[in-house]
């Protein structure tokens, strides 16, 4: 078990000083933060269908085989600016997830400290409680590897053991790289890039060999500690598929790269060389998610899938697929919920839409 | 021919559906001329009202390549010097509606050239807010006022091309 995690199970297991409300050093609480985050929401989840706390939950981890917990990268702390809250508290709770390429949803869900994060305050609080939202408050943003557990979790229905495995066999393959690559781009002025216009007329691009990327002065810069070329292709216009096809690259993976240095537009993901469909049920977040719009349509859309797919069957012979995705909107790169009705058994929506999902056929 | 014979021929064409082919040429090199598209495709027909931005005596269209910015895509008009030969270009502007964001924009343009056999050729390119853009071969045949466009998509690795038709008249600008 990694330090980090057995020290927020001991800490569990003791009483550790946060729960008590006594700070921790900053480092102590970044190191423990996450994990005991997603700690929480197992216990919720296991507490709904079985009652188990915590070590009973880690203890069958143990007797299963998952001696080994996953290794997590924790998330960070964002402290809530004043220029957060111009659109209000509720404003801000959006505002501030998608600044971080999150839903809202999960934002609050890993912030139960703040007691209007609407399923108020319970249990251990590793961070000041807050009555709400309001600047100098801390927040808890989780890292994209807990979020892809707490979902693997869900599906386990609490089973950390099997989650445990599932996780680690999507760390071997490309899904955990997609999507912390994914979640790093769509956050601040990287992800404020892939808007419709732009930052600034630019985008930002780590693949040298795009149209218009330059090793000129001036031509590129470093955000985050990591080199992006500044490109601009024109003011207005849709950049889902440059974030995508730019998440595989900066992932390891070969983007599909056209012969005049552009990206494979949305809707023709099923045409390229450099990418295999999968079916539905075999779809797993950090995948890639498209959606055809139709002969000439501009509804055409692509992204990387940063959930399961949840299948609800419907009436008349349809069936409703919800999934969440990390791709670039109109503003910005940001994480977003998706509800489809679908025909049943096909990969048609009830509107003529055709959703895909993809990987990334090799390392670049 | 007395104009009273010329204007009853004139009439006699139009009424049966048919103008005179000697009209194409005046009404195609009106300036602010406008043509009237419809782009027929499986997802239904597309009209496409283009107006008359550009016209070049004694000038051909440059090879595909050098009508596209290489790196935005935009389209960069380029006509050759060249003797005997006519080029045109149309602008356009769509707007459509869009399930997410309510409308969308769509640029279009239409590079023509004629050559001193008479045949039309060309490109139709078309922006709609992604790049690369989409660039069309063109072959044209005109009746009159009418103008029919094959368009054949220029395309990148094993994507099928798309293949449509466009059909429409030209006509000289509607009122003040």
């Amino acid at each position: 078990m990694p330090d980090h995690v057995t020290r927020a199970h001991d800490q569990r297991r003791t009483g550790s000083p946060a729960a008590g409300g006594a700070p921790l050093p900053q480092a102590d609480a970044q190191g423990r933060l996450g994990n005991a985050a997603v700690v929480d929401l197992l216990r919720d989840q296991a507490q709904s269908g079985g009652a188990q706390d915590v070590d009973t939950l880690w203890d069958i981890a143990a007797a299963h085989g998952a001696s080994k917990a996953p290794d997590l990268r924790d998330g960070t702390r964002y402290t809530v600016r004043s220029e957060d809250l111009s659109g209000g508290e509720f404003g801000a709770w959006k505002k501030i997830a998608r600044d971080h390429g999150l839903t809202e949803g999960l934002l609050r869900a890993f912030n139960q400290h703040v007691a209007t994060a609407d399923q108020g305050l319970g249990g251990e609080q590793p961070m000041s409680a807050a009555p709400q939202l309001a600047a100098g408050v801390s927040l808890y943003v989780p890292s994209s590897d807990e979020v892809l557990f707490k979902q693997i979790a869900e599906r386990k229905q609490g089973d950390v053991a099997a989650a445990t495995t599932e996780y680690n066999q999507l760390a071997k393959g490309h899904n955990v790289a997609m999507l912390r690559t994914a979640r790093k781009r769509a956050s601040g002025d990287v992800g404020a890039s892939y808007g419709t216009a732009g930052l600034n007329g630019i985008f930002y691009s780590q693949n040298p060999a795009l149209a218009g990327a330059s090793e000129k002065a001036g031509r590129s810069e470093k955000v985050g500690g990591e080199k992006q070329y500044k490109i601009n292709w024109g003011p207005n216009f849709w950049k889902c598929s440059v974030f995508l096809h730019d998440t595989v690259y900066s992932s390891g993976y070969k983007p599909d790269l056209t012969e005049n240095k552009h990206y494979r537009l949305a809707g023709q993901l099923q045409w390229s060389k450099d990418y295999v469909e999968v079916p539905m049920k075999d779809a797993r977040p950090g995948d890639c998610w498209q959606r055809f719009g139709g002969t000439r349509s501009d509804e055409s859309h692509n992204a990387i899938l940063s959930s399961y797919v949840n299948v609800v069957p419907g009436a008349a012979g349809t069936e409703t697929w919800a999934f969440s995705i990390i791709g670039a909107e109109t503003d910005r790169a940001s994480d977003s919920d998706q509800r489809y009705e679908m025909k049943a058994g096909t990969n048609e929506t009830t509107a003529g839409k055709l959703v895909r999902f993809f990987r990334p056929k090799a390392r670049r | 021919m007395t104009p009273r014979a010329a204007a009853l021929l004139l009439l006699s064409a139009c009424a049966g559906g048919r103008v005179p082919p000697m009209m194409s040429e005046p009404v195609l090199s009106e300036p602010g001329a406008v043509a009237a598209f419809t782009v027929r495709h499986p997802g239904g027909d597309e009209p496409v009202s283009l107006r008359l931005a550009a016209r070049w005596e004694g000038s051909s269209l440059g090879p595909a390549a050098t009508q596209l910015d290489p790196v935005s895509t935009a389209l960069t008009p380029t006509v050759l010097a060249d003797p005997g030969h006519t080029a045109w270009l149309f602008a356009g502007v769509g707007v459509f509606p869009h399930d997410d964001l309510g409308a969308v924009r769509v640029l279009y343009h239409l590079l023509l050239e004629r050559d001193p056999s008479g045949a039309l050729t060309g490109f139709w390119h078309e922006d709609r807010m992604a790049v690369p853009t989409t660039l069309y071969d063109v072959v044209a045949e005109a009746q009159g006022h009418a103008l029919r466009l094959q368009l054949t998509e220029r395309v990148d690795g094993d994507v099928p091309a798309q293949r449509l038709v466009a059909e429409g008249l030209v006509r000289p600008p509607l009122g003040p």
